[in-house]
């Protein structure tokens, strides 16, 4: 059947009054977990999955997980914005700006673009998805090591533009958070490495500790110094959503987040990620205000927004035609198709046209639920900032811890958790800006991982990152953004001598 | 430099230094066609140790210009200046963090309910200095609250106390 | 005195909460959920296996199994979290036999010895090796491919799913018994290392049934041969190595559960005994076809004893060819 008659075929399948409630459930059930300090996408799904078990045809049960997916996604942006705790890789730059906002009464704002920038990425990439799905996922294909090598360290690069004011410690965070996912066996040699003896290193560290204890903790240890009782400033519920004048900043960034989200979604791995930090990049670069970045720019918000839940949906795409799940969350839904007896692949729009356009159906209508759902909770929301801190910040530390230890049930990560509490309550007094630590973090094995990979692919020849036409440009693209980087600073200098600021 | 921003630094280097060394000492290197499990982190000693000596450079070209000290003071938005308000904030964050690291340490030992419970009086009493009527109404709300929601809504294991099972 | 009678009802309150919450170890077993522990990643063949497992359990089970994915080392990672938790029997390792542990001791020191640190329950699966090469790929047969390598002399690249792992071996059991120099990249799991062929970036690639069969049957792969003593049950067109003239073959990837060694033997004859009515359910049965994996139910003596063959011949392979990981 041609697209329109699909997708037709799909909404009388997505609008049906069981599947409407699944879609229903699915999306508050993964707003209410993901909303939790540490819970992301794929651990909320890991959970759930067994009470889809019990829903006998695969329709309701992959519109009901694809709508926690996406619940989960807006929750983890949520405790982004509000606590400074990233749910998962693609939420920390949101935190970055988004939580800025809340501190400065803005969380509304703040909160309300995430949701409609997501609505509208994630509307649109449903609309590519359905339009260009099967020649899209072939490109996806083509991105072997050398291309996700090149890619993940273009990521690399735009994670440098989050340092604030001093690239050079910027640089040095970053470098920190390599090492740091060096921490553990090395899958390429097997090797365990920087483990001293200590048997629970030998797993390495989890991104969630690193990021909710540098992030989270970290904030909660530096305003509990602070003089006085610490007052998230709260405003009236009149001004929880954004106004005008934010709409009018965002609008673009959302389309630009929406496209850079689409199109680098689609890449197995560490998608979602990469666009947010490109989205912010590109935000900044763009702005005719850049020093406003870091200190609570909307677009810093929208645009990381856009990028990351356009990935989420893009990340569909290599799983319905493929049958290649992207990461950790859609492998879940993956398997549960196949205990279903469907087997996602290319064969599925022939096989089960009707979970195929059931699924991309429900996702639009999955979209417009969670803007149904969020928006108005935008309000209660902030009044969780009413609640006094004293209570706030040890329920929110219990919570991360929870969600620390069930990682890997060992009393170990509770101490990870705090050290690296400590760090990042360091690096805030330093004023040194924590952000690209947990991205280098999570970048680190795939630059790595794909580098080694590429030279045995190569027989150690470097020229492999410049021979492939995907990886070439990649690889020029950032060398552009070097060059400028470079031109920019040394005319800054020139222009004022005396105000020596750290390049 | 700060004091803090010094010590910061050298750490940095110092840090650079053993992990290039631990790197080509006992991971190693590899040859260029299979890089070996030390080769990256090599890279990041290194790194490291340039980075941190850039810091310094630049941190020292920074101090003859007054106009660029008030500047740079300017800068500060939250005020890492040190608080010369008295040690009440200062002694507050150690009880925080000895009571954290409390929770840690009994976690597994005696169980996630008792353990909760027992930071959150503590926290309650030591680092807020709450009434103790107070703090045992809240701390015995949210453990409630956090046990029902772990426990029976999603699920989650977690230790139970050993002195009973 | 108003003080003295909230607080005693509060403690009242946190006291019963805390009796009542404790699980008694008296019931009998299982009397809560069985964490079944898969040392890999989401969506691969084992976790597939287990996933099947977990939906067919509560028919014959009171408790449900919980899935837990720890993937990490080649599997080490997960296996270590069994082997250190309680031997109770709520903590179970599914995808016990695979790579890292009838291969890796070979080659490299453990934290934990596969064999006397955990006890076989049952097996339920044997994940046979297959390699193939991209539709447009010139190779129609292993022998063109060791021919094309001995003509250029240049190395063939190979995805695999990790190191170390059954699928590693083999290919580099295959390079080595042909005289050729196939070049393994490991990828983090079999789903990665497939997606990789997929895209043409290798030459070649191993992967399980489950993984490839897919790809086969799309047109996107070319089955070159399976590295079993015999041929594969779901692949009966693709002949094995040794019939192509490589005297090589391996058991793959054996899938069976272990639970800690300390645990009781009642403990174990009892989950023994669910699996193999597990393994016998026609709904289960379903999905392993579905699933392309073959249905291998051992119990748990025999699936000891199978262990300690497969690990010596693994190891006989491994010291006959020279085999090493740098």
């Amino acid at each position: 059947m041609n697209i329109f008659d699909g997708i037709i075929s799909g909404f009388f399948i997505a609008l049906t009054p069981g599947n409407l409630l699944f879609a229903f459930l699915g999306a508050l059930i993964g707003t209410a977990v993901g909303v939790l300090p540490g819970l992301g996408p794929a651990a909320t799904i890991a959970l759930l999955l067994p009470i889809t078990y019990s829903i006998p045809s695969p329709v309701p049960a992959v519109i009901m997980m694809a709508g926690i997916y996406y619940g989960a996604m807006y929750g983890g942006s949520t405790t982004s914005i509000l606590l400074n705790l990233p749910g998962e890789a693609a939420s920390v730059v949101t935190c970055i700006d988004g939580y800025k906002m809340a501190q400065k009464g803005r969380a509304g704002p703040a909160l309300g673009i995430a949701a409609i920038g997501s609505f509208i990425a994630g509307t649109v990439s449903v609309v590519g998805l359905t339009l260009f799905a099967p020649p899209i996922a072939e490109f996806a294909l083509s991105f072997g090591p050398p291309e996700k090598f090149s890619l993940a360290l273009l990521g690399l690069l735009m994670a440098v533009t989050l340092s604030g004011d001093s690239i050079t410690k910027g640089l040095v965070v970053m470098v920190l958070g390599l090492l740091l996912s060096a921490v553990g066996i090395d899958p390429i040699s097997g090797k365990s490495r920087f483990d001293f003896g200590v048997t629970e290193l030998q797993s390495g560290f989890d991104f969630v500790t690193i990021a909710v204890g540098v992030f989270g903790l970290g904030e909660i240890a530096y305003n509990l110094e602070r003089e006085g009782s610490v007052e998230i400033i709260t405003t009236k519920v009149g001004q929880v959503f954004p106004k005008m004048a934010d709409w009018a900043k965002s609008r673009l960034a959302i389309l630009r987040g929406t496209l850079i989200g689409f199109f680098i979604g689609i890449i197995p791995g560490g998608g979602a990620v990469i666009s947010s930090l490109v989205s912010y990049a590109v935000e900044k670069k763009i702005s005719r205000h850049p020093e406003e970045f870091g200190q609570g720019a909307i677009e810093g918000v929208a645009g990381p927004e856009s990028a990351n839940n356009a990935a989420s949906s893009a990340s569909f795409i290599p799983l319905l035609t493929l049958g290649i799940p992207g990461n950790a969350a859609i492998a879940m839904i993956f398997a549960c198709l196949l205990i279903k007896g469907v087997k996602p692949g290319p064969f599925l729009i022939v096989e089960h046209p009707d979970v195929f356009w059931g699924v991309i159906a429900s996702m639009y209508v999955g979209n417009i639920m969670l803007i149904i759902l969020n928006l108005p909770l935008v309000g209660v929301w902030v009044q969780l900032l009413r609640v006094p801190y004293g209570i706030l910040a040890p329920v929110v530390i219990l919570f991360t811890a929870i969600g620390s230890y069930s990682i890997a049930n060992q009393a170990f990560d509770l101490y990870a958790l705090i050290a690296f509490g400590v760090l990042g309550y360091v690096l805030r007094r330093l004023k040194i800006e924590a952000g690209p630590l947990p991205l280098a973090f999570i970048l680190g094995p795939m630059i790595e991982g794909s580098m080694r990979q590429s030279l045995l692919m190569s027989g150690g020849s470097f020229l492999i990152f410049v021979s492939r036409p995907i990886s070439f440009t990649i690889v020029g693209l950032f060398t552009l953004f070097v060059l400028g980087q470079v031109v920019f600073a040394v005319r800054r200098a020139r222009r004022s001598p005396k105000i020596e600021t750290a390049v | 430099m700060s004091r803090g921003e010094n010590i910061a630094n050298l750490v940095t280097i110092a840090l650079g230094v053993f992990v290039a060394y631990h790197s080509y000492h006992s991971l190693k290197l590899g040859i260029l066609i299979s890089p070996g499990a030390g080769f990256m982190p090599f890279l990041c000693g290194v790194a490291l140790m340039v980075l941190g000596i850039f810091w310094r450079i630049q941190a020292f070209l920074l101090k003859p210009s007054r106009h660029a000290d008030r500047f740079h003071d300017a800068q500060v938005v939250e005020g890492t200046a040190e608080t010369s308000a008295g040690l009440r904030p200062r002694v507050k964050l150690c009880l925080a963090f000895v009571t954290t690291l409390a929770y840690a340490f009994l976690f597994e030992r005696i169980g996630f309910l008792l353990s909760t419970l027992v930071f959150m009086l503590g926290w309650q009493m030591l680092v807020e200095r709450e009434r103790w009527l107070k703090s045992i109404i809240i701390t015995a709300l949210c453990a409630a609250a956090m046990y029902t929601l772990f426990r029976y809504l999603l699920r989650v294991e977690l230790p139970s106390n050993p002195l009973f099972s | 005195m108003k003080r003295i009678l909230v607080s005693s009802i509060i403690f009242t309150l946190v006291a019963v909460l805390m009796v009542g919450g404790t699980a008694s170890a008296q019931d009998k077993f299982p009397s809560k959920p069985i964490t079944v522990i898969v040392p890999f990643s989401a969506g691969g063949s084992t976790d597939l296996l287990a996933r099947a497992v977990e939906k067919t359990w509560p028919k014959y089970s009171p408790q449900p199994l919980v899935i837990v994915n720890k993937p990490g080392g080649g599997g080490v990672v997960g296996t270590e979290f069994v082997v250190r938790s309680k031997p109770d029997g709520y903590t179970l390792f599914l995808g016990y036999g695979s790579g890292h542990d009838v291969v890796m001791p070979h080659l490299q020191k453990m934290p934990y010895d596969p064999y006397k640190d955990l006890v076989a329950v049952s097996r339920l699966s044997i994940h046979s090796v297959v390699i193939c090469t991209g539709a447009k790929s010139e190779f129609n047969s292993i022998k063109d491919m060791i021919a094309w390598a001995k003509k250029e002399n240049k190395p063939v690249t190979s995805s695999v799913s990790t190191k170390a792992g059954a699928v590693d071996i083999s290919i580099t059991a295959l390079g080595k018994e042909a005289g050729i120099n196939i070049v393994t990249v490991p990828f983090a799991g079999g789903a990665d290392a497939v997606t990789t062929l997929a895209g043409g970036h290798v030459m070649i690639g191993g992967g399980h049934p489950s993984e490839v069969m897919p790809h086969i049957k799309a047109g996107r792969f070319k089955p070159l041969a399976v590295a079993l003593p015999e041929r594969d049950a779901s692949l009966p067109n693709v002949p094995t190595l040794k019939e192509q003239g490589v005297n090589v073959y391996t058991w793959g990837s054996i899938k069976g559960v272990a639970a800690p060694a300390a645990t009781p033997k009642e403990v174990v004859d009892f989950l023994d005994a669910t699996f193999k009515k597990v393994c016998g359910d026609d709904e289960f049965k379903k999905m392993m076809v579905d699933l392309d994996q073959p249905i291998m139910y051992q119990n748990s003596a025999a699936f000891a004893k199978f262990l300690q063959q497969a690990y010596g011949d693994y190891g006989k392979l491994i010291k006959d060819l020279n085999i090493s990981i740098q």
